[in-house]
């Protein structure tokens, strides 16, 4: 006759899995809008002839904080660029994309994003944005054509930056 | 026009307007006024003097001034 033996029993139910935890790091990445705007208040610019226009060359906030020409890697949407006058006057505002510094010191822009004229007012808006490539130029352009000596504008700049952190959640 | 023949006068107002505008392009004008570049990340920068370029409004040229 075999030999009869019982099995014995460790535990009822499920499994203890309580001693086989491990904790793991999992890479993530966030990204969100940050806001960059600019508010520049041009004075006693001296006067112009139409259709001739003044050329700024857009300063940049780097992630060190420094003032850069050239756009930083992180991308910058442009959706709003205004220039209101003291004078109801004809003004107008544009913007130029340069591909570096010399060639928007020769005045040989890559594209143009746009023109708008209008009396005392005018505003550039980009539905969808204009987004800035790393190294390139990015000029405002500005005129006010009323025959005065001198005139002064303010103009305001609006974007959002695409800013990516990296971190382990 | 007969080979020989004399060289058709230039058009003297268009070459002084060319010399004009040669003058002023490019020609850098310091302007002060006040600016002010922030951002959400706590960045804030001022400035107080501006490099303004002149400069022509650049576009294409219509059919009936292409040659």
């Amino acid at each position: 006759m075999p030999e009869t033996f019982t099995v014995p029993v460790k535990g009822i139910g499920r499994r203890d899995y309580s001693k086989a935890v491990e904790y793991a790091s999992q890479p993530t990445s966030r990204g969100r809008l940050a806001r960059v705007n600019w508010g520049i208040n041009f004075n006693g610019v001296p006067w112009i002839p139409f259709p001739w226009v003044y050329g700024w060359k857009i300063v940049f906030i780097d992630e060190e904080g420094h003032a850069v020409v050239a756009a930083p890697a992180l991308p910058r949407h442009f959706y709003h660029m205004g220039i209101t006058a003291k004078r109801a006057a004809l003004i107008v505002v544009g913007c130029y994309v340069y591909a570096d510094e010399a060639h928007a010191d020769m005045w040989l822009p890559e594209a143009c994003f746009g023109w708008c004229y209008g009396y005392g007012k005018a505003e550039l808006s980009f539905t969808n944005g204009v987004k800035t490539e790393e190294g390139k130029v990015y000029s405002l352009l500005f005129a006010e054509y009323s025959e005065e000596a001198s005139f002064d504008v303010f103009i305001t700049i609006n974007a959002l930056l695409e800013e990516v952190a990296y971190g382990a959640r | 026009m007969e080979p020989g023949d004399a060289k058709p006068p230039k058009d003297k107002a268009k070459e002084k307007e060319d010399k004009a505008k040669d003058k002023i392009r490019g020609k850098k004008v310091k302007v002060r006024g006040k600016g002010i570049i922030g951002d959400d990340r706590g960045h804030k920068i001022e400035i107080d003097e501006f490099e303004l370029q002149v400069g022509e409004r650049v576009h294409s040229p219509k059919r009936s001034e292409k040659k």
